[in-house]
């Protein structure tokens, strides 16, 4: 009686050893060619000539030649309180017409340049409640938009504020830009000022850009 | 082993003596350009063997750096510092400075014609409200009261140079958004020239002659190398206003701004490589040698339309001989 040849185990193990190691090496290439062909988009950078490093994005700044006239209000619990310039400009030019209150003051001085508009005036009031006079519109969350507002609007902000993605909500619905000015609140808490300049030195070199 | 080692010895000074026989006469116009980004070297091939834009003034600029200029950045030339030589009347500062604030502009032009009605006024103070109240109703946004403005006030024999090329800035500035090249080329383009040669010390005029000539494309229909003379030496003109790397990405920017505002949403290969030469240039004169490259070789990949090649050599020159 002859038996059957038993299966070589040796084979048996080189088959699969072989079998086994066909397989790594197409893994491997399998894996060495997908990590070469990854196509991943290249984030570039936005590049100006003012970049100093090429690997940082530059802030992008803005100039016109000619610059746009805006509104200025003044946010105050949750309200956009626009200030009327008309009025304000008519105190400037009658001296006795002048608002000058415990809400509010305006000290104006005529500049000596070469230009007739060169100017400094310093405003004071209180940031909850401004002068009566000097309130245009106030404009509210849910209220309705005015249309007599310039399209760009200079927004005071008390110093300190955080609660900024109101106003920016406002301008979207009622379709105005923003620009955030600072305000200086006194120690009281209540009243605040700033100030409005203009001269050459406002067109002084990289000033106009930003 | 002692002639194995002679054998090698001859073999490398062969090789070391190899470069001195190459042919020295290998002219920086026909030999390749190679600029290297990241790990990616570029070749530009230049073709065209004439130098375009000026060295020298590069360099000038260059070596100017952050200095301040002569240039002045104001919207109108009393801003600028030019002086009317006559004390304003108390009354017509007010109304001015009354104008300058408001945000009506009813109130503005109405506060301006009472300033005008100031009989103690010289006519060169006169003639300064007048341009007042032309950059009043621009600012407002009102281009038919800009318009008839400028066409009223004219320009008389006595007008003082800086308030005249203010003027004919602004009728200029009217015409870039709907202007087509020709019109352009033919009435806006001599206002600015002109605009230029009365202040030189206007920067608005610079930078709309570089603008209006983008926006207008004034490439087309003239030959490659004058075009690129004409441009580079407008763009030499503005960026003169200020070579440091802060000032050249603002007048970039500024620059793409006002392009992008005017042809919104037309995108034209040719513009494009301008733009890129534009900013490779300004980038070349506020030293930034990484930036430089990195438009060179943006240039040089550009898909080659009419004057691609000659930009992309000339700015790989300017690069080189920095």
């Amino acid at each position: 009686m002859t038996s059957a040849p038993k299966p070589d185990s040796s084979d048996e193990t080189a088959a699969i050893d072989l079998a086994v190691a066909f397989f790594c090496t197409v893994l491997v290439l399998f894996v060495f060619v997908a990590f070469n062909l990854d196509r991943d988009p290249k984030t570039e950078p936005f590049r100006t000539a003012s970049q100093e490093q090429i690997t940082m994005p530059a802030p992008i700044p803005a100039w016109s030649a000619i610059n746009q006239r805006g509104s200025f209000a003044v946010w105050s619990d949750d309200r956009l309180i626009v200030l009327d310039l008309a009025e304000i400009t008519h105190g400037m030019r009658v001296i006795t017409d002048q608002y000058q209150g415990p809400d509010g003051y305006m000290s104006y001085l005529r500049g000596r340049e070469a230009s007739p508009a060169s100017f400094r005036a310093d405003f004071g009031l209180t940031v909850q409640s401004p002068p009566e006079p000097w309130v245009k519109e106030i404009l509210t969350q849910n209220g309705a938009c005015p249309d007599t507002i310039r399209p760009f609007v200079t927004v005071l902000v008390p110093e300190g504020a955080s609660e900024l993605g109101a106003i920016v909500d406002l301008s979207e619905r009622c379709g105005f830009r923003v620009r955030f000015e600072n305000f200086k609140v006194g120690s009281d808490g209540v009243s605040g000022t700033f100030g409005l300049a203009l001269s050459a030195r406002s067109f002084g070199g990289e000033r106009i850009f930003r | 082993m002692k002639r194995l080692l002679n054998t090698v010895l001859a073999a490398t000074i062969g090789l070391a003596a190899l470069p001195l026989t190459l042919p020295l006469s290998l002219s920086a116009q026909q030999a390749p350009t190679w600029v290297r980004v990241g790990v990616l070297w570029t070749v530009t091939t230049p073709e065209i063997t004439q130098s375009v834009v000026d060295e020298t003034r590069v360099a000038e600029q260059q070596d100017a750096g952050c200095d301040a200029s002569t240039i002045r950045f104001g919207d109108t030339a009393l801003m600028r510092g030019f002086e009317t030589g006559a004390v304003w009347p108390r009354a017509v500062r007010d109304a001015v400075t009354g104008a300058a604030i408001t945000d009506e502009k009813d109130d503005a032009i109405g506060q301006l014609r009472t300033a005008l009605a100031d009989p103690s006024l010289t006519d060169v103070q006169h003639y300064a409200v007048e341009n007042r109240m032309v950059l009043t109703a621009l600012q407002f946004d009102d281009a038919v009261l800009a318009r008839q403005l400028i066409a009223s006030a004219g320009a008389p024999e006595d007008l003082p140079a800086a308030l005249l090329s203010d003027r004919l800035f602004w009728q200029a500035y009217l015409g870039f958004a709907t202007a087509s090249a020709d019109v352009w080329a033919t009435e806006y383009s001599p206002l600015l020239d002109r605009a230029l040669a009365l202040d030189p010390t206007s920067f608005q005029v610079r930078f709309w002659r570089v603008a209006g000539w983008l926006n207008g494309r004034q490439w087309g229909g003239v030959s490659c190398a004058t075009a690129l003379a004409t441009y580079s030496s407008m763009l030499l003109d503005m960026s003169e206003a200020g070579s440091c790397s802060l000032m050249a990405g603002h007048f970039s920017n500024a620059l793409t701004l006002e392009l992008g505002a005017a042809k919104a949403g037309r995108i034209s290969a040719d513009l494009d490589a301008w733009m890129t030469f534009t900013d490779g240039l300004l980038a070349v004169i506020s030293q930034n040698p990484d930036l430089a490259d990195a438009f060179t070789a943006e240039l040089a990949a550009a898909p080659a339309s009419s004057c691609v090649p000659l930009l992309a050599s000339e700015l790989a020159r300017i690069r080189g001989t920095q």
